[in-house]
């Protein structure tokens, strides 16, 4: 088991810095100059050739690519992700600020998508054919298919401007009322389309494990209906689940993005979303270092929970 | 309690009462007692949320900003040596000032007993410290270019500042309006530095928001508003919704096709932006036949395209000069729609369309030209109706989308045939002028440098009778050479509640005199 881990954990280790080589790459490679972001036209930027100089040096944007690549992985080695371009903040502190706001939002939605995806996909199995597995399938076909900003914005006319309930954007920290009050829409917004598919995906596992020998066995032995739901059937549905959930994570980190941007929600996503679109390397390449880890962190607990669903499973 | 009184006894009854008569008494005394204390709190509490659009927040740091909600924020926690509004020059730090006869030695006379908000009284030491700050040549800051053509700031004493220029610049007071002052001891020190400003900030989370307090000992009197919050709300529909619901007072920016919806919902409107020019930009070195920029100048309808794309929200621009000002030469007529005027144009320099397609050819090549876009919003709905006044008089475009920094960069290096454009032109001259110069970042035309002596002529004396020949002869080329398409001087809008009163929009959208403001 433990050199199961250690080994998973270097094997990360190539995943991360291959990740960053290509975001380098892919950043460098992309037309757009940090620079005309610093001047722009819409502030009336006004620029000579020698202040231009002046801004490329500060930020070593005049030595050659290769040598900010390296300079790049040195730093990373050290913990030094940089400096912002854009505002010259430290980019490890700033995610470091930001991190706690992305993560309560994605472990929000998933949460959200666990729990109402599960509850659909069970009643939707233990109905097959019915009204209800028709009723809760078309709504789940419905959350995949609905994008991000359009629902968002669904929820804000209704909650916030028709009924006041909800305030449409911003992030209160902590645990108290008006915390949650903010979280809501956008866990919301984001977890939808994961309830869909996690409610899809428990139907027909479900449906897979209800055909079982071992549950008829347990039917036969005399075991109660919730017992043979909960007992025999669920829990061994819930491995694909598992599997799933764990991939979801990484695509509701980034799915954040929109959400958070929606909603004014000051997460990583927003962050990143500034970075690209000024063009601040380290920014990018620091933000994708943390969403990288975080998504190889959280596939490798995934995989560590199998043998605890499937004693069957066993890691050497 | 009701089924218990009917069937207790009077004496029960009495006894039931009586002690819930002295507690309502009670408790009606102390809310009283608390009201009384809160009331008079709660009337001195104002509290003015401001909400921007923009992709990033504002900066902490006065001298950081580089966008126009930034320059708010700016203008809240620190000061300049002075205001520009409405075409004068206002004092502020600076009491007064003289400007030597070759204009190059400007004196400003400081304002004494001014403080910053670390309690330091402001001298000449701060205006140099803040000068050599923002133009290090080392680590200049977004406003290095308002200092450039500086070379010396002295101090002969606490209340004098003496800056000399390298040669005329006619704008340099406007410049200044854009050079915030910080103190010179916290610049030392590092960290943020303190300025003088109406509002100290308290809470400071970046691309969020920011909390700021009124500052007591403000110089210009203690400001009416308590809390000044400012959000950043990168989504523009949300930040419609919010002043909507009452969450914001002030929006900025708001989207073209919401001002006249949230303008008869009882908001009020605040343009700015009267010289902010927008217009086709056209690459003078790939699109290099004069005659072919002269139809596609002709070929644009600018109020349909005004109407459709920014809701009507400007005025028409027919040459790069604001019409009736003492830049604007009128016996230059400008482009206005013609399309047959362009199919004369293009027919005589050899445009045809031989195979019937709807595209001109020439030398057996068709008509096609790169048309550069900004894939967001207005961008790309002006650049589609664009596209199809064109293809109206058969000249073809091919529309390549890209996000906001991969076009600008484009269209500057010179990656396109045509772009659309808006520039965030300053008050003075009050003509387009810097951007036709070759070392201007912004130089769009590729044109190389036939333009240069016109536009350093214009600035070479702070006369505007001297200067007025050379702005008049620029108008005339561009508009000869159609080295651009001008369209409109576009306007935007912030919306604000109308509780929220004395407020000053600059021509570019800043939000100044906030010492004045007040929020019922």
């Amino acid at each position: 088991m433990l050199s199961f881990i250690a080994r998973r954990l270097l094997f990360s280790v190539f995943v991360i810095l291959g990740v960053l080589t290509l975001v380098f790459v892919s950043m460098h490679i992309a037309p757009g100059d940090p620079i005309d972001m610093l001047i722009s036209p819409e502030a009336g930027g006004r620029a000579n050739p020698e202040l231009i100089e002046q801004l490329r040096r500060k930020y070593g944007l005049d030595r050659p690519v290769p040598v900010q690549y390296l300079t790049y992985l040195t730093n990373v080695l050290r913990l030094d992700l940089g400096e912002s371009i854009r505002n010259g903040r430290p980019v490890a502190q700033e995610v470091m600020r930001l991190y706690p706001a992305t993560f309560e939002l994605t472990i929000a939605s998933l949460l959200v998508a666990a729990v109402l995806g599960t509850l659909v996909g069970v009643v939707a199995a233990l109905n097959k054919g019915g009204f209800l597995d028709h009723l809760s399938m078309t709504l789940a076909l419905l959350g995949v298919s609905l994008p991000h900003f359009l629902l968002g914005l669904l929820l804000m006319l209704v909650f916030s401007l028709q009924l006041g309930w909800l305030p449409p954007s911003g992030r209160v920290a902590g645990l108290g009322w008006e915390s949650l009050k903010h979280l809501v829409m956008p866990a919301a917004t984001l977890g939808v389309a994961t309830t869909a598919i996690v409610g899809r995906l428990v139907r027909s596992s479900m449906l897979d494990v209800l055909k079982e020998d071992y549950v008829r066995t347990a039917a036969a032995k005399g075991a109660g209906r919730a017992a043979v739901v909960l007992k025999h059937a669920f829990r061994n549905a819930l491995i694909p689940l598992v599997t799933v959930l764990g991939l979801e994570f990484g695509v509701l980190l980034s799915g954040a993005v929109i959400a958070e941007s929606i909603f004014a929600w000051p997460g990583l996503g927003r962050y990143l979303i500034l970075g690209i679109n000024g063009r601040d390397f380290p920014v990018v390449q620091g933000t994708v270092i943390f969403i990288s880890t975080t998504f190889v962190l959280v596939n490798l607990l995934v995989d560590l929970l199998y043998s605890f669903l499937d004693p069957r499973v066993q890691y050497a | 309690m009701q089924r218990m009184n009917l069937s207790a006894t009077s004496d029960s009854l009495a006894r039931v009462v009586r002690p819930r008569t002295r507690g309502v008494r009670l408790r009606s005394v102390l809310v009283l007692l608390v009201l009384a204390v809160l009331l008079p709190l709660a009337a001195a509490q104002s509290r003015l949320v401001i909400a921007s659009p923009g992709a990033s927040g504002a900066e902490a740091d006065p001298q950081k900003n580089s966008n126009i909600y930034g320059f708010t924020v700016s203008q809240l926690v620190a000061d300049t040596l002075l205001l520009y509004d409405e075409g004068d020059y206002v004092p502020a730090l600076a009491e007064s000032w003289e400007i030597s006869d070759d204009e190059l030695t400007y004196t400003f006379h400081l304002r004494s007993g001014v403080k910053f908000h670390n309690g330091v009284e402001f001298s000449s030491a701060d205006v140099k410290a803040s000068f050599e700050r923002v133009a290090n040549p080392d680590d200049p800051l977004p406003g290095a270019g308002n200092l450039s053509g500086v070379v010396a700031v002295e101090t002969p004493d606490a209340q004098t500042v003496v800056v000399t220029l390298g040669e005329p610049n006619p704008d340099f007071l406007l410049n200044l309006n854009g050079v915030w002052i910080v103190e010179a001891g916290s610049i030392v020190a590092g960290g943020v530095p303190v300025g003088s400003g109406p509002y100290v900030i308290t809470e400071y989370e970046p691309d969020q928001q920011i909390v700021l307090t009124r500052n007591e000992g403000y110089w210009d009197g203690v400001p009416n508003i308590e809390t000044i919050v400012t959000r950043n709300i990168p989504e523009p529909a949300t930040l419609v919704l919010e002043l909507e619901v009452g969450s914001v007072d002030a929006i900025m920016f708001t989207p073209a096709n919401e001002v006249a919806r949230l303008e008869a919902a009882g908001f009020q409107k605040m343009a700015f932006g009267s010289v902010n020019t927008a217009f086709l930009a056209v690459n003078n070195a790939t699109v290099s036949d004069v005659e072919l920029r002269r139809a596609i100048c002709y070929a644009l309808d600018r109020d349909v395209l005004l109407n459709t794309a920014y809701a009507g929200l400007g005025q028409p621009e027919l040459t790069i000069a604001l019409p009736g000002s003492w830049a604007s030469d009128p016996s230059v007529p400008g482009y206005s729609y013609d399309p047959e005027r362009a199919a004369e144009i293009l027919d005589a320099a050899g445009y045809v369309d031989t195979d019937g397609d709807g595209i001109r050819e020439k030398d057996g090549r068709p008509l096609n030209l790169d048309f550069q876009a900004r894939g967001d919003g207005d961008w790309l709905v002006a650049t589609q109706i664009i596209q199809q006044f064109l293809g109206d008089v058969g000249i073809g475009t091919t529309i390549t989308t890209s996000e906001r920094n991969t076009y600008y960069t484009n269209v500057r290096t010179g990656a396109y045939d045509i772009g659309w454009w808006i520039d965030n032109a300053q008050p003075e001259p009050p003509i387009y002028e810097y951007a036709f110069h070759s070392a201007e970042h912004w130089n769009l035309t590729q044109r190389g440098n036939d333009l240069d002596a016109l536009v350093e002529a214009g600035r070479a004396s702070a006369d505007r009778a001297e200067r007025a020949p050379a702005y008049f002869e620029l108008q005339r080329v561009v508009y000869e050479q159609a080295v651009q398409c001008p369209q409109f001087w576009i306007q935007q809008a912030h919306l604000v509640s109308t509780k929220l009163t004395g407020v000053k929009v600059s021509s570019q959208g800043v939000m100044f005199d906030a010492r004045n403001w007040r929020i019922e």
